[in-house]
């Protein structure tokens, strides 16, 4: 019965792998799965969100009403509320579907649509157009995401993604993974927002070319925010952040007014008395 | 190569005591079982995934173990014992190790 | 300017980590390859608790080996990547395999240093070092400890008592 000790061959208990090629191939990995689980999410979240009733997101922003009588009920509201309502009669709506026209007076050059049917238009914004036609082309875009109910849509979304990503963060405890995963949700999700800006276009052509009967003068709204954009290195969120081209989004407009047999010139109307109130 | 947890193998002689040889890995059930497995947590029970997971490593690490005694020319590992720890979060080592002898019938 | 922060903390430690930490690794593992040749034929080490019977009346002492090692930043971001996907882990299976064999080797040395021939009874344990929660380990320990039995020195006799190589 002898003893003695042998040394067991090297290698058995520890991988040969290289670790540099493996971090490499599980970082491109990572990544893919990220994009996959953000897509998927958001479009679910998306559709569970569009079979909430419209009526329910009246309810929710009722009970905000202080964020809502932020702007008052002046004159330049009323005439803007006016001029939706004008464009939404005769529409097919869905049940219960109201716009919320509210007057901002800043500097600030924005126009944003929000759920339970609000509108915000700002100074900032509507000094820059000259004619009815291209304001009624900025409120026609945000009661178009109205229409679509893009902003519930996006709330149910982006909140389910996330939901995944904190997840992720405290399942596996990532640190510095997490912004590489937040940064790739951001990227998967600027698609989604073109195409739904893309969309809000076509609709707001349609409310437009409805009634005033041709696209005249909506080409100054994007002319003029391009315009802005180049002067001062600003981005107008809404407009302008998800999608670059803009004399590209000019040509679409007037090749889907063709398609759609609206004239793409006419009369501009000049803007309201409501609204000339102290313009420069 | 026999495998045991004895000390002596009845019918065997031991003619020579090669030392140690031990198998180890480290393993973890990827990002949807962790979930799924933090609902089960709310119900309580077994938790399947880990169970398989734990299995798995088990396995290869008696793998490991056998190729080890056999590169140091054993052909039984006895008294084997195991040892299970977590390292991070949700990667668990498990480690079998034992003495590699060489053996002939009576 | 997040983007400057971001290199910094998450990405400089990360080079270091693998840069130095390759580095530390390769001359532990030349260290640890070193001294188990030295101990080849000292204080040999087997996990059966039937310790041979010796000459005499031989010393029996509880010996003990023990380390704590670390695993650098780059290895800690792979094992996050891949505990995300399942699977064998493999940056950990080379720290294990390396802390293990140093805690043998700590105990033969202890052994050794007591005139012990032989250990028996090995038995290692394992933990995780964390302040509670484990996906911040800080460290792993490792422990190896067994009986060390130390032959009469009274007994006449330069033989071993124990048989020679097979």
């Amino acid at each position: 019965m002898g003893y003695e000790n042998r040394l067991p061959p090297e290698g058995i208990n520890v991988g040969k792998t290289n670790i540099l090629a493996e971090v490499f191939w599980l970082l491109i990995g990572f990544a893919i799965s990220v994009i996959g689980l953000v897509i998927f999410l958001y479009l679910l979240g998306t559709v569970l969100a569009s079979y909430i009733p419209f009526s329910w997101e009246l309810k929710l922003t009722q009970s905000f009403s202080r964020y809502t009588s932020e702007a008052r009920q002046d004159r330049r509201s009323q005439t803007l509320q006016e001029m939706a309502d004008a464009m939404a009669k005769g529409m097919d709506l869905p049940e219960g579907m109201v716009f919320n026209v509210k007057y901002v007076d800043d500097e600030e050059v924005n126009a944003y649509a929000t759920v339970g049917g609000i509108i915000m238009l700002h100074r900032g914004l509507l000094d820059q157009l000259h004619s009815e036609n291209a304001i009624a082309m900025v409120l026609a875009h945000e009661m178009a995401h109205i229409i679509h109910r893009d902003p519930a849509q996006a709330v149910g979304g982006r909140l389910l993604v996330s939901i995944a990503i904190n997840l992720l963060a405290g399942v596996v405890g990532l640190d510095g993974l997490d912004s590489l995963a937040g940064t790739t949700s951001s990227l998967a999700l600027l698609t989604f927002s073109r195409e739904a800006e893309r969309r809000a276009d076509v609709t707001g052509l349609q409310l437009v070319g409805k009634r005033y009967g041709h696209m005249g003068g909506v080409g100054e709204v994007y002319e003029k925010l391009a315009a802005y954009e180049a002067r001062t290195g600003l981005s107008v969120p809404e407009f302008m952040a998800s999608h670059p081209e803009t004399a590209g989004r000019t040509d679409t407009l007037r090749a889907e007014a063709q398609k759609m047999g609206i004239p793409l010139d006419g009369p501009l109307t000049p803007i309201p008395a409501g609204l000339r109130l102290g313009r420069k | 190569m026999i495998l045991s947890t004895l000390e002596n193998l009845p019918g065997l002689t031991i003619t020579q005591h090669l030392g140690i040889a031990s198998g180890s890995t480290v393993r973890s059930k990827h990002f949807g079982r962790d979930i799924m497995a933090g609902f089960k947590n709310i119900v309580g029970g077994e938790l399947k995934g880990y169970t398989e997971l734990l299995n798995e490593s088990r396995l290869q690490a008696i793998e490991r173990l056998k190729e080890q005694a056999a590169g140091m020319g054993a052909d039984a590992v006895l008294n084997i014992r195991f040892g299970t720890s977590s390292i991070a979060a949700g990667a668990a080592e498990v480690f079998a190790y034992g003495t590699a002898v060489k053996v002939s019938r009576v | 300017m997040a983007d400057l922060f971001f290199i910094f903390w998450a990405v400089i430690p990360l080079i270091i980590g693998y840069v130095v930490g390759t580095l530390l690794e390769q001359k532990h593992y030349a260290s640890i390859r070193k001294r188990e040749q030295e101990m080849l034929d000292k204080a040999l080490v087997f996990n059966l608790p039937n310790a041979p019977i010796m000459a005499g009346a031989p010393q029996l002492r509880l010996v003990a080996g023990s380390v704590v090692v670390s695993v650098d930043a780059f290895k800690r971001m792979a094992a996050k990547l891949h505990s995300f996907f399942g699977g064998r882990v493999t940056a950990y299976e080379s720290l294990l395999d390396r802390g293990r064999r140093e805690a043998i080797l700590r105990m033969r040395e202890k052994a050794h240093e007591l005139g012990a021939t032989m250990v028996f009874g090995l038995r290692l344990e394992t933990s995780g070092i964390n302040n509670g929660d484990p996906r911040l380990t800080t460290g792993i320990e490792l422990i190896a400890y067994g009986t060390a039995i130390i032959p009469d020195s009274t007994v006449t006799g330069t033989a071993a008592p124990w048989g020679t190589r097979a």
